[in-house]
């Protein structure tokens, strides 16, 4: 080996390790990461007992890796380095067509979805309200031509229709036609879905909500007339991002919307007794989950009083694909509850007799469906 | 703490490094011993116990051998208490449960005892055993300085994952190591292509195993059953030879020569040539130290076909305490016997493709039985890779998985191939391209503290929902 290369490679070794183990050193200490949402590790106290008997080692590693310097952009770098190795998929997330991020739907076991049908179906058949179901797609069925070539997913198209046909005793609420009549009238600047996040927006929300008001044989508001989009904030940057490490994408908008003749709500989260005036959180649109915006994000229980002249009340048994769709349904009853049988521990039959519901809407995306765990209070 | 690992590399190594490269030669080994015991007792520190025991018992029967070295019976007596002693430990931590659990089925009251295993011991148990041993057969100097010896037993760079480095083999070094330039240069070239592949390859192409393998049979197909075993097979190699070449490299930092391990093993034609190329510092050992004390071939073919099963039996079950690792054992010990009695001359004439093909098929059809500890679930995988019952011959999933980890896989054939080495030699070293190695140092480098920050990049992502 020539005399230069190996001081190159001596120098470039001993600085790389040096440099990051000092920089490493002197580097500020997080407590959080907002990329993944969740509690980095602390240094860890010593102390012989824990030294000798409780895996202090372990976690002193633990606390060394999560604090590593500059976290969040080697993690863009591995991203990067996957893309380079031909991979469609980092954490599977797809690297989609037009900056899409595309969640891969794997669903292996239906053992799962078929003991939350029988569950609805044994709901509904006790039920003296009127019980409609909706199953919602993901992105990779409908954004389908925007998976990178040799995707692989769970055909959520037969599943749905599996799902569906093995429901008795419910309304079933075909949301994937108005879904795909929706799609070929958006904006340039319009999705059905979020590029960045597993959800779907307020235009995707909307087209569930016309399917609902053909399902229940209302006249659905318009848009323009009846209410008006504003594009709230810029830059939303969902779980798909986080997960999949794309760094480099810009964000999502997020849209919300006003009615345009009197309409009051009073909002009430978790029965705090704490009213809120708004269908949307605003000061979600600064945070990192901006889709928290549409009622607030997670809750055991929201209930909404408006000041419609409907009499209708209505109770939905649901996970986070309500959020944003419920705002369009505020206008069309005088109450709405919202059940999320994730964090909410009362039967369902119980609740909806308290509130007096006339309607019940199951609402889940699909792909939370086929793995959902909580449906034991639905009864 | 493994070397694959933020900590090492940004914490333990850049301090041992300096620490060792500062110290006066003298004082070299000390400090060699010392930080060794740190890294060995970082996980487990009261091992460190066991292994300072172990230092000194062999070091004094290193001493006790040499004493007597014209009485030999009493020198044997301290060669078989090392034997003995050593094998009691290795016996006692890795493979009590083993025959404990063994015994409970057949009806005895015994409770396993749930002991973890202490790092490298498979490793460091073989290499102190040697030293008496060639102290005795006289083709190694006895140690005098237990501080060199203590080195020796704990030396960091291969303590966890081998090579087994024989005492004979880095006697001369212990005391008289020279450190150079160059062979540090060569050294940190050496450790940066074995992290490179241990975490861009190994850890890689190991998701796709882990995938694969736990598939419900409805969503397997032949393919898939076929790819899966290849990516294990990448994996197994590209992570054992992976450490191998770190602890080569870092022991050329050190001014170590540490022999080599790994020779291109998926270019073998035979299964005799595998296990010439796989692994190599242990199948020298189990033939140094078994085979041929055993007699190997020279006492008529009855007594050697004995000699070959006994030897690999015993590399089978050094691999694991559980069954299949036995297995898998004698299935290659089966196979190395009809190539030496039966297949050589058939083989020979067969063209190169054929050779390499029933090498290689020979070789996955072993990594199900090593993969599995659990015999029925490796049937259940061998059936699928045979069509055996309903299975699709390819699926979309396969496909998917194919594209996904399509160049990854062609990468990992070239570099299972002397092509890159080649390369290398006739193209790089001492010529004007040289300069692009402190460039792909940098680049693996960079890569691989990415990858490494990432695997543990863990989003919680609220469920899902």
């Amino acid at each position: 080996m020539k005399k230069g290369t190996q001081t190159a490679i001596i120098i470039i070794f001993c600085s790389f390790l040096g440099c990051f183990t000092i920089l490493n050193l002197f580097s500020p200490q997080r407590t959080f990461s907002e990329a993944e949402n969740r509690v980095l590790a602390q240094f860890p106290e010593f102390s012989w007992k824990r030294f000798f008997f409780d895996d202090y080692t372990t976690d002193l590693e633990e606390w060394f890796t999560d604090q590593f310097i500059a976290r969040d952009l080697w993690i863009g770098v591995k991203a990067a380095g996957e893309r380079a190795l031909g991979k469609i998929e980092n954490q599977n997330v797809y690297f989609g067509r037009e900056d899409w991020l595309i969640g891969q739907v794997d669903v292996l076991a239906r053992t799962q979805s078929t003991k939350n049908i029988a569950k609805i179906n044994a709901f509904a058949a006790q039920s003296e309200i009127p019980v409609s179901v909706m199953l919602v797609p993901t992105a990779a069925l409908m954004e389908k031509e925007n998976l990178p070539q040799g995707a692989y997913n769970t055909d959520q198209d037969a599943l749905i229709d599996a799902l569906e046909s093995q429901l008795a005793g419910v309304q079933i609420v075909d949301v994937r036609t108005a879904l795909q009549a929706r799609k070929t009238q958006l904006n340039i600047d319009e999705t059905l879905y979020f590029k960045t996040d597993h959800h779907w927006t307020a235009q995707g929300a909307w087209a569930g909500y016309e399917a609902l008001m053909t399902a229940w044989n209302k006249k659905p508001l318009k848009p323009g007339e009846d209410f008006i989009y504003q594009r709230a904030a810029e830059g939303f940057k969902g779980t798909q991002y986080s997960r999949s490490g794309a760094f480099w994408h810009p964000g999502d908008p997020i849209w919300t919307w006003t009615y345009t003749f009197p309409f009051d709500v009073r909002v009430v989260y978790d029965q705090t007794g704490d009213v809120q005036t708004s269908l949307f959180s605003d000061q979600r649109l600064n945070e990192k989950d901006k889709y928290m915006t549409y009622l607030d994000g997670n809750h055991a229980l929201v209930e909404i009083e408006t000041s419609s002249a409907s009499a209708e009340k209505l109770l939905v048994i649901k996970d986070s694909y309500a959020h944003v769709l419920v705002p369009y349904l505020a206008p069309h009853f005088s109450q709405i509850t919202l059940a999320d049988l994730r964090y909410y521990r009362m039967p369902m039959s119980q609740l909806a007799q308290q509130m007096g519901a006339d309607r019940i809407l199951i609402l889940y995306s699909v792909d939370n469906f086929c793995t959902d765990t909580n449906l034991g209070l639905l009864k | 703490m493994v070397f694959s690992s933020l900590p090492f590399l940004f914490g333990y190594l850049p301090v041992v490094l300096a620490v060792l490269k500062l110290a006066p030669l003298h004082a070299r080994n000390f400090c060699l011993f010392l930080v060794s015991l740190i890294f060995y007792g970082w996980s487990e520190p009261v091992y460190i116990v066991i292994m300072l025991i172990s230092t000194f018992v062999d070091y004094y029967n290193g001493r006790m051998v040499d004493k007597y070295r014209d009485d030999r019976k009493k020198a044997k007596r301290f060669v078989w208490f090392s034997v003995i002693f050593n094998l009691s430990l290795l016996g006692f931590f890795k493979y009590a449960d083993f025959f404990i659990l063994n015994l409970q089925a057949l009806g005895l009251p015994l409770s396993p005892l749930h002991l973890s295993l202490p790092v490298g011991i498979s490793f460091y148990t073989f290499q102190t055993m040697s030293y008496p041993i060639d102290v005795y057969r006289k083709q190694a100097p006895v140690q005098k300085s237990v501080v060199s010896f203590g080195a020796y037993v704990t030396l960091f760079p291969q303590l966890i994952a081998g090579p087994i480095v024989r005492y004979k083999d880095i006697a001369e070094q212990l005391d008289h190591r020279q450190e150079t330039a160059d062979q540090f240069a060569l050294g940190v070239q050496r450790f940066v292509a074995g992290l490179a592949k241990k975490v861009l390859l190994a850890n890689s192409i190991g998701a796709l195993w882990d995938t694969i393998s736990a598939l419900p049979a409805n969503e397997m197909s032949v393919a898939a059953a076929w790819l899966g075993i290849i990516a294990f097979a990448f994996q197994i190699y590209f992570d054992f030879s992976g450490y191998s070449d770190m602890a080569i490299g870092l022991g050329k930092m050190l001014g170590f020569e540490f022999l080599e391990n790994f020779n291109y093993p998926y270019i073998s034609r035979s299964i005799t040539e595998f296990w010439r190329r796989w692994h190599i510092s242990l199948s020298t050992w189990f033939r140094d130290y078994v085979y041929i004390p055993l007699g190997g071939s020279r006492h008529g073919r009855g007594k050697q076909i004995r000699n070959l099963m006994i030897v690999w039996l015993l590399t089978g079950f050094w691999h694991g305490a559980s069954w299949n690792f036995m297995l898998w054992g004698i299935y290659f010990g089966v196979i190395l016997i009809l190539e030496k009695f039966v297949l050589k001359p058939i083989l020979e004439r067969l063209p190169k493709v054929l050779q390499h093909g029933y090498a290689l098929v020979l070789i996955l059809l072993g990594w199900v039985l090593f993969a599995f500890t659990d015999l029925d679930a490796g049937l259940t995988y061998l059936k699928t890779m045979f069509g055996w019952g309903s299975v699709s011959l390819i699926n979309a999933r396969t496909l998917f998985y194919l594209r996904d980890y399509g160049l990854l896989l062609i990468i990992m054939i070239l570099a299972s191939t002397p092509l890159g080495h080649q390369l290398y030699e006739t193209k790089i070293r001492g010529r004007r391209w040289e300069g692009v190695m402190p460039l792909l140092i940098a680049a693996g480098l960079i890569l691989c503290t990415a990858y490494l920050v990432d695997a543990s990049y863990n989003p919680f992502l609220y469920f899902r929902f």
